[in-house]
């Protein structure tokens, strides 16, 4: 079997595709002419083992700096983009070491510390075609210039298998047949991110409704009826800016729904439809509204796996600086991010006024038949029908007169529902019933309301400089439809933030400065992959490469030798019988990738290494004989049969060129 | 319970890979690698464009994979072995390949596979790898490696392969096959295998023929100087019809040329007077040389993994001993005690090679056997060769009781690579793994 090379020009080809992709063309070419350049070259380096396991160890560190700086400026996925963009040039001193090197590859030892330990292992590992795959895989991150990328690379991959066809078969079959792969390969492609869009859409819905009930933009479970006492978390969900003219912003949703039945709220129309972006590549929610008081937020956050619901204060109408693969949107206004970075730091554009969403005249009015006579009651004690304008802020006082906010859940009678057991005899409850009555109430004074569920922005932080949003201030509240928008209406008496408050750990505050130094770096990690510092990164590696090349050959760890047993053919006479035109031969399989190894015997390359080449190399016998003689008999050849091995070659090159 | 049910996982983990390495050419190795790679880039196709070589390849392979399904090559093979091999040495033998079909068949490579036998639990632990003191504690202690080595082992030879050079319909063409059998005993030639990969060169179709065969390969021997055993000729009971050609019994048989070193006492004088050159008269022989080669098969605690070295061991001296003029006895104990004789008129030292070539280590045999039978026997010999597992009271009780009966011998113990010499021993020559070949090329009797 003859060792596994690439043909010349192909791993250039593939450095360009790699330089192309991204964006890093000269350096690429400036790579690409380095690694082709030996085939235009007399002279090899000849490298002790020591030098060469002194690269390989080189390129490891390297490699494991580069990881470990993927990892801090990326997380997950993108992280490995950044490692792979990165390989060609990191690796690139172990393909310069084989093309300029004197061996055929690189020896295992260098490669496996189990080999270097034992140091018997004669065997070389080839990375001319593992390379090659490093290049393509590295070219293949990020979506433009898809079906240029798909051409070329089965230009590269047919090229690349070309030598290593079976010659029982035709050339023209093996072209047939390799169209027909390519054709199939595009269809395949074609099916794959068919069936990959189909998955996106559905996964995370199926595993939303089993796994993550909280987060579900259908479906929203509250704790009405339950006993005992609720436990809040004191982890920071998100970081809020507010800039100082704009309108404060309390809440911030992060879904809404218009069902309720057996203490769990519903979201009918359930549909999400994509987000579009705007002409400043910025996701646009719903029109700009126009002559409303604006505002913007900024906010920082954790998403899991790349995917959540987006937190949004009323009227939010722009989202800006959210990479995201996708971002859909409902007709309640809940908003979903897919394919997000796990990190993010975006800002939200808002006009409180501006959320005009349609209303679902019966969803919207719903109103469980169990509840009416309570409710209809206390409507029309508060007198809500008649002044529709004002039942957010008699509701407001109604419930902060009479209730009392508590996360001691408590009942008093246990065969009432347990909103009716809330609003009739205990008085006391958290922001879900706060929310549910509300809308239920002013549903029942005829103004359509939904259920919102969110957090509430009310802590500030002096060390962040902005508010923070902990797992404990998730609240809920309603959202009335009155004067052609949608409002929020708050009905929790205000001391629940304090009260909740009292309830954190006593190790909060050394837990928020470690979360505040997290939330930094990773910001700063954030900072460098938007400034593609990475590419910049690339670019510091090849003047490192260089370096090492220079360090190698002034400290003399490499020598040059001049000629090797490649290139021998072309003239010196320094030995006898090196004019010998065998040498062409040899050399012209040593352009098509079917090198003979340094010290192979030309008996063993014809037998072992060029067997599968049997349409030319049959009628070698006698010239490799005559080649022996010539080269090792100390008699030489006769006149005649030094005129015969000339003539065998010059006819076999004659048989090649018909 | 924990080894057999890991022995069974090796088979099938062996038998997976043995799939795949017979199935994947290297470059069909580098293409799945490639998209196995390109699968894992390219699991989100919003972020890389790896899908693309990923739909590429898997689509090359399946191409290469749905070729392979077709291959019905009408070769006919004939293996022509020769009558024995040695462990360590190439042995060259011929494939006669016959085209019968109507077609020229080309780059189709043969397979000449031998067969491959799955050890069981008291195998695997009776078996020594050298190569296992170089591997990490995990592969020490799972064993896989050493598993593999016991089934290369056991095959005895790595399988050959050579690509057939082209052959036109109607004609044969022979091919040299070359091997190098690892271990003495018996090969075990299964049939063949056919390859032709497809034309990307990704996948192999594979079409198999039975070829059993068999063929002994003899142990693997040492150069070493020939020993000087003593010549002191003794009386052999039922020992005439052995002696051919020397001997000193008082019964006439015929006339000879005379040899030198013939004693004067046998010249016959009146031939001499007639023919003008020396004639001496032949006796039949009741008195001859005779030395024993004794193999040491019993059980010690590093004895299996010394073994075969042994065998090595007594096999270079089976071939040094002078069998012309000596008969030479190999004894050893197995079921039973065992004693096989060459030289003279039993011919030379090839049938002592055929027996060591399939002797077998025990050890569950006490050493007071081999003790027993060669003491039994110790008077018709004049000199023993002992060549022993270890260097302990009963080996060297042994070695005492036959100095004591007046013979010579020659002590040579085997031992662990990384085991000192014991100290005090008295013309032993010890032989230690992995220098046993540089102690006999430098032994000087």
């Amino acid at each position: 079997m003859a060792a596994m090379k690439p043909p010349p020009l192909l791993l250039g080809a593939a450095l360009l595709l790699w330089g192309w992709r991204a964006e890093t063309l000269p350096l690429a070419v400036g790579l690409a002419v380095v690694l082709e350049l030996p085939f235009r070259l007399a002279w090899r380096w000849r490298l002790r083992d020591k030098d060469i396991n002194y690269i390989v160890d080189f390129c490891t560190v390297v490699l494991a700096a580069w990881v470990v700086y993927a990892i801090a400026i990326q997380t997950s996925a993108h992280a490995v983009i950044v490692v792979l963009q990165g390989l060609p040039v990191i690796v690139f001193p172990l393909i310069a070491l084989q093309r300029y090197g004197d061996r055929d590859g690189l020896p295992l030892s260098a490669l496996s510390l189990r080999h270097r330990r034992w140091g018997r292992s004669q065997r070389t590992v080839e990375v001319g075609y593992p390379y090659l795959v490093a290049c393509l895989v590295a070219a293949s991150p990020g979506e433009r210039g898809a079906t240029v990328f798909f051409l070329l690379i089965v230009v590269l991959w047919f090229w690349a298998l070309w030598p290593r066809r079976n010659r029982r078969y035709a050339a023209g079959m093996w072209l047939g047949l390799a169209f027909l792969v390519s054709a199939g390969a595009f269809a395949l492609n074609g099916s794959i991110l068919a069936l990959q869009a189909y998955l996106e859409q559905q996964v995370p819905e199926w595993l939303l409704d089993w796994f993550d009930v909280d987060r579900d933009p259908y479906r929203r479970s509250t704790a009405l009826g339950s006993i005992g006492r609720l436990k809040l978390s004191d982890a920071i969900i998100m970081r809020v800016a507010m800039g100082d003219a704009a309108p404060v912003v309390h809440l911030l949703r992060t879904g809404s729904y218009n069902l309720f039945g057996g203490n769990v709220w519903y979201a009918r129309s359930r549909e999400f439809a994509p987000v579009s972006l705007d002409e400043k590549a910025n996701w646009a929610l719903r029109p700009v509204p126009g002559g409303a008081t604006r505002g913007r937020v900024e906010i920082v956050q954790d998403f899991k796996q790349g995917t959540g619901m987006l937190p949004l204060p009323l009227g939010a109408y722009r989202v800006v600086d959210l990479p995201a693969a996708t971002m859909q949107r409902n007709a309640l206004g809940s908003v979903k991010v897919m394919e997000t970075p796990d990190f993010a730091d975006y800002r939200i554009a808002f006009a409180p006024t501006g959320e005009t969403d349609p209303v679902f005249g019966g969803d919207d009015l719903q109103i469980p038949e169990q509840y009416r006579k309570t409710l209809d009651r206390i409507v029309t004690t508060l007198g809500l029908r008649r002044q529709p304008r004002a039942a957010p802020d008699r509701l407001t006082e109604y419930f902060n007169k009479h209730f009392e906010y508590s996360l001691d859940l408590s009942r008093i009678n246990g065969e009432l529902p347990p909103l009716e057991d809330f609003l009739l005899n205990t008085h006391s409850g958290h922001c879900e019933y706060f929310a549910t009555a509300t809308v239920l109430l002013l549903r029942a004074a005829g103004i359509p309301a939904r259920y919102a569920a969110g957090f509430s922005v009310q802590e500030y932080s002096a060390l962040e400089g902005r508010y923070i949003v902990r797992g404990s201030h998730g609240h809920a509240w309603a959202l009335a439809y009155l004067d052609g928008h949608w409002q929020d209406v708050d009905t929790t008496p205000p001391v629940w933030g304090t009260s909740d408050a009292e309830h954190h750990s006593s190790l909060i505050a050394v837990y928020d400065v470690l979360s505040w130094l997290w939330v930094k770096f990773k910001e700063w990690r954030l900072l460098q992959s938007q400034g593609h510092d990475d590419r910049t990164l690339l670019g510091w590696l090849a003047p490192l490469v260089l370096l090492l090349i220079w360090r190698l050959r002034h400290r003399r760890w490499v020598r040059r030798s001049r000629p090797t047993p490649l290139r021998v053919g072309s003239a010196s006479a320094d030995w006898p019988g090196s004019d010998s035109e065998f040498y062409r031969i040899i050399e012209w399989y040593g352009r098509r990738g079917w090198e003979r190894s340094a010290g192979e015997p030309l008996r063993h390359w014809l037998t072992d290494s060029l067997s599968r080449d049997r349409a030319h190399h049959e009628s070698l016998d006698e010239m490799v004989r005559l080649h022996y003689r010539y080269r090792f008999d100390p008699r030489g050849l006769e006149s005649e049969q030094r005129a015969r091995l000339s003539a065998l070659v010059q006819d076999w090159f004659a048989r090649l060129d018909r | 319970m924990l080894r057999s049910g890991l022995l069974r996982n090796f088979r099938r983990v062996y038998r997976i890979d043995g799939w795949f390495r017979t199935h994947l050419t290297p470059t069909g190795y580098l293409v799945s690698f490639a998209t196995v790679t390109a699968a894992v880039i390219g699991v989100n196709p919003r972020l890389t464009l790896a899908v693309q070589i990923f739909s590429l390849l898997v689509s090359l392979l399946a191409v290469a994979i749905a070729w392979s399904l077709w291959f019905r090559p009408r070769l006919s093979i004939h293996r022509v072995l020769p009558s024995m091999a040695t462990a360590g040495e190439p042995l060259r033998y011929r494939l006669r390949v016959e085209n019968r079909g109507k077609r020229r068949q080309r780059e189709i490579a043969v397979v000449d596979e031998l067969q491959t036998h799955w050890p069981d639990v008291d195998d695997f632990r009776r078996y020594h790898d050298p190569a296992d003191r170089h591997r990490n504690p995990f592969d020490r202690v799972v064993g896989y490696p050493r598993w593999l080595g016991l089934i290369r082992h056991l095959r005895g030879a790595e399988n050959v392969t050579r690509v057939l050079p082209a052959v036109p319909p109607g004609t044969h063409i022979e091919v040299e096959m070359t091997l190098r059998p690892l271990r003495r005993g018996y090969l075990r030639f299964a049939g063949y295998r056919l390859v032709r990969s497809d034309p990307f060169g990704l996948f192999n179709a594979l079409r198999r023929y039975s070829g059993p065969a068999r063929l002994l390969v003899l142990p693997r021997r040492y150069p070493l100087n020939p020993p000087r055993l003593a010549g002191g000729r003794i009386y052999q009971p039922g020992g005439v019809a052995l002696a051919a050609n020397r001997g000193d019994s008082e019964e006439f048989v015929s006339l000879r040329d005379y040899r030198p070193g013939d004693s004067l006492r046998d010249v016959h004088w009146r031939s001499w007077a007639k023919t003008g050159k020396p004639i001496v008269k032949e006796k039949r022989p009741e008195y001859f040389t005779r030395h024993a080669l004794i193999l040491d098969t019993c059980g010690t605690p590093k004895g299996a993994a010394l073994f075969e070295e042994a065998v090595s061991v007594a096999a270079s001296f089976a071939c040094r001993v002078d069998t012309d003029e000596h008969l030479l006895d190999l004894l050893f104990v197995g079921e039973k005690a065992f004693r096989f004789s060459a030289g003279r008129g039993l011919g030379g030292e090839e049938p002592l090679l055929k027996i060591l070539a399939c002797v077998e280590y025990r050890d569950t045999v006490d050493f007071q056997r081999l003790h027993d039978a060669v003491l039994r026997q110790a008077l018709q010999f004049s000199a023993g060769i002992l060549v022993l597992l270890a260097w302990d009271d009963a080996r060297r009780a042994l070695v005492d009781a036959l100095r004591g009966r007046g013979l010579q011998v020659l002590i040579l113990v085997l031992l662990p690579s990384d085991a000192p010499e014991p100290a005090g021993a008295r013309d032993v020559v010890f032989l230690p793994l992995g220098r046993v070949a540089e102690k006999l090329a430098l032994w000087r009797q």
